[in-house]
């Protein structure tokens, strides 16, 4: 049996992903950091920073932090976060459109059928109102309300989940306390030279352009796009899925907050991208994610600034990316996790849930210092699942569209696609049924508000719905209806909310909630 | 969809037709062969899913258990070619401690644990080690909560039962030997579909069946011809060959002693010892390789042999056990073409899990999931027999492993990719990773690596154990050992249960 315990764990960079990993591992770890059995090390350059973007998070996060022992007070103010119940889509299907992708279930299953079966079937009968109105969040999200779900299975409040909006560089400040606090040791400099063994081309060490070398036995490459390790030094392939998801540059720029404080971000589709709309306590998150074989970035950068809701504080930052994922995320004593990993673009706010899943599965996986190739091979497959699913489910935003008024959406609309995709479209297209993923994000309820805000005209509902007579199905939608706008009625307003709860006045869902145990399955409610 | 006709009298035929009838409301049609031989009879374990489903089906455990001679169990008892015997329980293994798994918790607190350690911290392992039975309760706190149960069945009554409950829903249930099918071309969906159907009535009648939606044929031989459907090597990781083929025997014995069923490792294949409240049933699945005849040779000497059998061996004695041999098809097509699902249950695809029920229930129920409203349903298809095939080679990658760890030849290579995967990274890692929506449980993955795969060479030495762990799982075991004392006996509990 081996004894050879991994004895110093060094991070490569210092963004989001680095500080999430090295607070996990430290909460993880800290036993050992206490015996001093182990160490942990993360090395970031100032002269370098991170990436600056990344503010809307999926509901996981709060699990993260939950597993973390990080109270959701303390977290919200130190990054100036607000809440998010989901993302409205703007001229997405068609201009001038919108649907709100929100984080919840749609209405309630009823005789062990789903909820939207018979909501094709009064939708067919004009029985039944635009899906939007079954959901909880999303009627909260478009009222500018906000409460903590409560954990009684009967309410409605009890069907939907909640994410957050951070400020990306305090999450970062904020972990980087939390790390430090738990033994974790941060070295600023400019990792200049990865010293590899001859033989195995394990990474040995890093040295610093003051000269200074870290020696290490698991490298975790947090160091951006670049992937220091992962792609330079181990030289593992990168795939290219820009055929699919064609998006390859942005500019981000923060612009002041405006009186409202919305409870969701806004993707509003532009002629060759989308821009996004992401609300903070002090500031709101603006930035364009376009195609440069579409669009010039200074036409972007315009297009961009005259859709702010809000005078610029800042000018605009340019970023280039390729969407796409490495062949392998862990090869020899490299485990590379954030945007080194790979990156598909922001829309559906799926990068930091990819950090925090690495992050899970490598704690799961954790190795001995003799790296056995299950693991690796067992971290891989994990991970390539999770970001084939969301590729797919990214595709599906822009291939499903019926706008005719730029290059850039043609040419989405008519792009091959993959297969598991195509499947996934046409059954949905005969009879509303999501095929189910075997594991990994999107569930059902997003795929349903994504397809169905997308206009993808579904042809019949399941046969099974056809035992209610038009009394018991329109009882059944108007109820559902009313349960949620009453609840919804009786919400606070988002700032009132989140002010409140700031100010230590305690929300009784919260402190009910905050019991319950952390849900792994992304819009549903419940723990598998 | 209208109207469905289903061929066949399986116990798969039947439920299909009780899912369309309960949960579609259309008009179904059971059509039954004139002449069927009585099927064979043997006892099969509804496992703890299956009941659940057979629950959302209307099928309450309460009213069948009294006439398909049920009998509760909450483990398998499984011995290994190697005579090692440990219960593989339905239900997770101990809890998790701290937040962390508690087969990993149990490597760093007790080190080297074995199979048969595991089994004192699962209640369902012990209650069937000792032949005791409640039913669970719905109360996180208490360790009654921590179990779950399957039922041994007799598989002709409960096809009686089925029978009963499908005529008590108005299915319409005709005797009848079939005689063709008219194929029409279907505009919508570009493609011929079955539309009329002729047949044999008991008093020669031609019967003929119009307007045919939908058909299920479930009949032993397969009356839709489908030419174009003859795919080979749908399944990745086909071992049909080592279990489709049995000898069986099965006999009515006064009170039989066996209640947890058993699966045993044998030099010719895989013996399965399962018991009614009034049969005892033996079920040898062959290797490749053997001869039926060799096949029954085994079975004869292992129950001649066997000390728990005796009464058994007396029936022999007396002639009055007989031995079935049966052989089956393996599976070559994929099961929906055109408006036709082909579902009979050509071969039993884990029989630790005994898998027939199951399977069936699977297919049923993913079937209903996807069932057309439209005659154009090519991607419905597409889907049915993408879960169809994805099933399969599930069942068949788990039984493969429980095999390879049964037959303890440690250096034969797996065929199917996901056995091997799954045993290598516990072998090496004493890790298991959950996977949502699986076929087989995740539970009884993790639990057969954790009762047969051995100690892991290697485990996650580094997870934060509180000190008082070991009292932790001492205090487990000793509760787990208590309760189970004060438990009642099985059949006693039954016989409770059944005056009611
Ligand atoms: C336009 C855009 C919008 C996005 N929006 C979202 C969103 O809304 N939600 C979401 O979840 N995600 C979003 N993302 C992704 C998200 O920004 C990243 O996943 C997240 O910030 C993590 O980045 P990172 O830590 O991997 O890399 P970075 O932030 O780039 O950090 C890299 C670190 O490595 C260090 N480093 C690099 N080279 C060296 C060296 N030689 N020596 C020393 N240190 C080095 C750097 O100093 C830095 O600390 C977005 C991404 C883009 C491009």
């Amino acid at each position: 049996m081996s004894n050879m315990q991994i004895n110093e764990i060094v991070i490569v960079g210092g963004g989001t992903s680095g500080w999430m990993t090295a607070a996990a591992l430290s909460n993880q770890f800290e036993h050992l950091l206490k015996k001093q059995s182990i160490s942990i090390t993360l090395i970031e350059s100032d002269d370098i920073g991170t990436v600056g973007v990344g503010e809307a998070t999926l509901p996981h996060l709060r699990f993260f932090n939950q597993k973390l022992g990080i109270d959701e007070r303390e977290f919200m103010s130190a990054t100036k976060a607000t809440y998010k119940l989901g993302i409205e889509f703007c001229h997405w299907a068609q201009l001038g459109d919108c649907y709100m992708h929100a984080f919840g279930e749609y209405g309630k299953r009823h005789q062990n059928i789903e909820f939207h079966q018979w909501w094709l079937r009064a939708k067919d009968l004009m029985l039944a109102k635009d899906i939007t109105q079954y959901s909880m969040a999303a009627i909260a999200a478009k009222n500018n309300k906000f409460q903590h779900p409560k954990p009684d299975q009967n309410s409605m409040l009890s069907r939907f989940n909640y994410a957050y909006h951070i400020d990306a560089g305090l999450y970062a400040k904020f972990l980087r306390d939390y790390s430090h606090q738990r033994g974790v040791v941060r070295i600023e400099g400019k990792i200049s030279q990865v010293k590899q063994a001859g033989d195995s081309g394990f990474i040995q060490s890093l040295c610093l352009d003051s000269g200074q070398i870290i020696d290490g036995d698991l490298f975790i490459d947090c160091s951006g796009f670049k992937g220091l390790l992962i792609s330079e030094s181990l030289k593992v392939k990168y795939h290219d899925w820009s055929h699919y998801l064609p998006c390859d540059s942005a500019q981000a720029v923060p612009s002041e907050r405006p009186d409202t404080l919305i409870t969701y971000t806004r993707a509003s589709a532009r002629s060759a991208g989308w821009q996004w709309r992401i609300p903070l306590q002090h500031r709101t998150g603006n930035g364009y994610v376009y195609c440069s074989s579409f669009c010039e970035d200074q036409h972007a950068q315009d297009e961009l600034l005259m859709h702010l809701d809000g005078n610029p504080i800042r000018e605009p930052i340019q970023l280039r990316f390729i969407t796409g994922k490495r062949d392998k995320f862990w090869d020899k004593n490299v485990v590379s996790i954030g945007l080194s990993g790979g990156f598909m673009e922001p829309l559906e706010s799926t990068s930091i849930y990819l950090i925090q899943e690495a992050i899970g599965n490598l704690i799961d996986l954790f190795p001995d210092a003799d790296f056995s190739a299950e693991l690796q091979n067992e971290f891989n497959r994990l991970m390539d699942e999770e970001f084939y699913h969301i590729r797919d489910f990214l595709i599906a935003h822009y291939h499903v569209n019926n706008r005719d008024d730029s290059d850039f959406w043609r040419y989405v609309r008519n792009m091959q696609i993959p297969d598991t995709l195509a499947h996934k479209l046409s059954v949905f297209e005969t009879q509303g049924h999501i095929v189910n993923y075997g594991q990994g994000e999107f569930l059902a309820p997003s795929w349903l508000a994504v397809l169905i805000g997308q206009k993808l005209k579904i042809k019949h509902y399941h046969p099974s719905v056809d035992v209610l007579d038009t009394t018991e199905l329109t009882n059944m939608m108007e109820n559902i209806e009313n349960d949620i706008y009453i609840n919804a009625a009786a919400m606070k307003n988002h700032e009132d909310s989140l002010m409140s709860f700031l100010a230590n006045k305690s929300s009784k869902e919260y402190e009910l909630y905050s019991r319950l145990r952390a849900s792994k399955s992304l819009y549903g409610t419940t723990e598998k | 969809m209208k109207k469905v006709v289903i061929l066949g009298q399986s116990s798969e035929a039947v439920l299909y037709a009780i899912a369309i009838k309960v949960r579609l409301s259309c008009e179904v049609i059971l059509i039954k062969d004139i002449n069927q031989p009585e099927p064979h009879r043997y006892i099969e374990t509804l496992l703890p899913d299956t009941l659940r489903i057979l629950n959302q089906l209307g099928l309450k455990e309460q009213q069948w258990l009294p006439e398909v001679d049920g009998v509760y169990c909450t483990a398998i008892e499984v011995t290994t070619a190697d005579a090692y015997n440990v219960m593989l329980p339905f239900s997770p293994i101990g809890t998790n401690i701290n937040g962390l798994d508690f087969h990993s918790v149990a490597f760093n607190t007790l080190n080297k644990i074995n199979g048969k350690e595991f089994e004192a911290f699962s209640l369902g392992a012990q209650m069937s080690r000792k032949g005791k039975f409640v039913h669970p309760v719905n109360d996180d706190n208490s360790v009654l909560s921590s179990f779950d149960y399957g039922v041994n069945v007799d598989n002709i009554k409960f096809a009686h039962f089925l029978n009963a409950y499908a005529k008590y829903l108005n299915i319409e249930i005709i005797h009848a030997d079939t005689l063709s099918f008219d194929w029409a071309f279907c505009e919508n969906a570009s493609e011929n579909q079955v539309k009329t159907l002729r047949c044999n009535t008991s008093s020669k009648d031609v019967l003929e069946v119009h307007n045919i939606d939908f058909l299920i044929d479930s009949a032993e031989s397969s009356y839709t011809l489908r030419a174009d459907a003859q795919l080979d090597n749908i399944f990745e990781n086909d071992i049909s060959p080592s279990i489709q083929r049995q000898v069986s025997m099965s006999v009515e014995v006064n009170s039989p002693r066996l209640f947890s069923p058993q699966c045993l490792s044998l030099e010719v294949g895989q013996l399965f010892i399962r018991a009614s409240s009034k049969t005892l049933c033996l079920q040898l699945f062959l290797q490749d390789g053997v001869s039926l005849i060799d096949g029954e040779t085994a079975l004869r000497k292992f129950a001649s042999s066997y000390p728990y059998l005796p009464l058994i061996n007396d029936e022999i004695a007396k002639g009055k056990v007989n031995t079935v041999i049966s052989s089956k098809q393996p599976l070559k097509s994929l099961p929906w073409q055109a408006n036709v699902i082909k579902a009979s249950n050509l071969y039993e695809l884990c029989p630790v899990l005994q898998g027939s029920i199951a399977l069936h229930l699977e297919n049923v129920m993913s079937f209903i999931d996807l069932a057309p409203n439209t005659s154009a349903h090519s991607s419905l298809r597409n889907e049915y027999n993408r879960q169809f095939v994805v099933r399969h080679n599930e069942y068949n990658s788990f039984a493969e492993l429980v095999i390879h760890l049964m037959s303890k030849k440690q250096a034969a290579k797996l065929k199917s990719e996901k056995a091997s995967r799954v045993l290598k990274l516990y072998q090496n890692t004493g890790r298991y990773m959950s996977e949502a929506n699986q076929v087989v449980d995740n539970t009884y993955w993790l639990n057969i690596l954790l009762v047969l795969a051995g100690s892991p060479n290697n485990y996650n030495k580094m997870l934060a154990i509180p000190s008082e762990t070991r009292d932790i799982l001492e205090r487990i075991k000793n509760i787990i050992s208590v309760t189970c004392e004060q438990l009642p006996e099985t059949n006693v509990y039954m016989k409770h249960l059944l005056n009611q």
